[in-house]
């Protein structure tokens, strides 16, 4: 690895993500921008039918964000392995499945295009019923999300710890990602979820938003990387 | 350190199996059996007992991913590249298993329907609650790729000695004995519930007896290493 170049590498992958992750979430009508889920089927029909193109661009770049982040999986594994080669494995195998669930979740997104698409074999249904149908996949595609945020927990909890311990890095920036991960944990617990959703939606974004910046400008301690690389080696 | 993460195995064997009986008890207890109305109405009265169910679940995915690492550790000295396979089959259980939790909760908002009012009667909510089987194949297929993995893990403890090679070798057989009981219920679903039952039985006790051997003795190195 050359420790001078990769981390701002990373940072910029990072950015990369974080583009394609709220880009897609603003683009599609509907799915997890600004006012949240929609709650009249109605309504969520007409601006999917109206914007078809738009809400399968939002969809297809959110996908392409999680694509980015099993590749940023594979980059911290490598950053961090010195650390700890086998937390980083764990913190992988985590981001791993996170990445997993959220791509399936990108089917339920995807099935109000082909409800509300006409086709004559839904002629059994009536307008309403597919509205309704379609509203509900969007639904269920934000309870998958939140399935994927248990994952997430898993997944910073160890990114943090491993970043705290580094030595490389700011031990800020790992504490605040720890304790986003631990508000991501909370969805074991759903009504704790719903308690804290807006605090750790606040610090799991400063915290990953954090990181990137101090990556793409700062990156990482070089000297310390090459000591802890070269301590992981002997052992 | 194989010591220690042999122990923090042994801990998750039994987690994640208190995990998933808990989970499939609570659930269970609380949907029963009956037509989508009696079901639907008993959730719908006890939601969040039902929701627990899931979440009781949800986390034996999660603590699945631990146990994966926890045994990849113990095992990597005897065969990495076994122990990297086993460890990859583990981790897409727990994907799977996440992906089946999304499903549950799928049929939960199918059930909850009647109490909200919506565009469908009730024949047509039974009918979307008949999903539940892609739920269920869901499952087996979690499961088959947590046959495959324990298999492996077995595997390498008995060709090891790390764990008593009567305990390894009884892994290896109930894995795969629970492999084709799976298989079988992919194939045939409708009389599947006798194997399933009877098939589970060596798996249980393979887990548990694995579970607190590691857990209390740990693995015994020395030996495997003369």
């Amino acid at each position: 690895m050359n420790a001078r170049s990769r981390p701002r590498v990373i940072g910029v992958i990072y950015l990369l993500y974080f583009l394609t992750a709220v880009g897609g979430a603003l683009i599609a009508p509907g799915t997890g921008g600004p006012g949240g889920l929609p709650t009249n089927a109605s309504a969520f029909a007409k601006s999917v039918t109206s914007q078809e193109l738009q809400y399968e661009l939002g969809v297809g770049l959110g996908l392409v964000s999680t694509a980015i982040y099993v590749a940023l999986a594979g980059l911290f594994y490598l950053l961090l392995r010195p650390v700890s080669r086998t937390l980083a494995l764990l913190m992988v195998l985590f981001d791993l499945v996170l990445c997993a669930v959220t791509a399936f979740a990108t089917v339920f997104q995807l099935a109000p295009v082909v409800l509300l698409d006409g086709g004559s074999y839904l002629s059994v249904f009536d307008v309403r019923q597919l509205q309704a149908l379609a509203l509900l996949s969007l639904h269920f595609s934000d309870l998958a999300g939140h399935v994927a945020l248990v994952f997430a927990g898993g997944f910073q909890l160890f990114f943090g710890y491993l970043i705290y311990r580094s030595g490389f890095l700011p031990r800020i920036i790992g504490v605040l990602i720890a304790v986003a991960g631990l508000g991501w944990l909370t969805f074991l617990i759903p009504p704790l979820a719903a308690f804290l959703i807006t605090e750790t939606e606040v610090v799991g974004f400063a915290a990953e938003a954090s990181l990137m910046l101090w990556l793409i400008v700062m990156g990482v301690n070089d000297q310390r990387w090459e000591q802890r690389a070269a301590e992981a080696r002997a052992s | 350190m194989q010591r220690s993460y042999a122990r923090f195995a042994g801990a998750m064997y039994l987690t994640v199996l208190a995990l998933d009986i808990a989970s499939v008890i609570v659930s269970s207890a609380v949907s029963g059996s009956g037509g989508f109305g009696d079901v639907s109405s008993r959730i719908i009265a006890s939601e969040t007992v039902y929701r627990v169910g899931l979440c009781l679940a949800l986390g034996g995915s999660v603590a699945t991913v631990l146990l994966a690492v926890g045994l990849y550790v113990t095992v990597k000295p005897a065969d990495p590249n076994l122990a990297l396979t086993a460890l990859l089959f583990r981790t897409c259980e727990a994907a799977i298993g996440g992906v089946g939790t999304i499903l549950s909760l799928l049929l939960l908002q199918v059930y909850l329907a009647p109490a909200h009012g919506n565009a469908f009667d009730s024949h047509q909510l039974g009918a979307l609650a008949d999903l539940q089987s892609i739920g269920s194949s869901g499952t087996a297929v979690a499961a088959i790729f947590f046959c495959f993995g324990s298999t492996v893990f077995f595997y390498v403890f008995l060709q090891s000695r790390y764990i008593p090679r009567l305990m390894a070798a009884w892994g290896v057989f109930a894995s795969v004995v629970y492999a084709a009981v799976w298989f079988f219920v992919l194939i045939a679903p409708h009389i599947s519930s006798i194997p399933l039952a009877v098939g589970s039985i060596p798996i249980l006790i393979a887990e548990v007896a694995t579970g607190l051997w590691l857990l209390i003795a740990g693995v015994r190195v020395q030996e495997q290493r003369a």
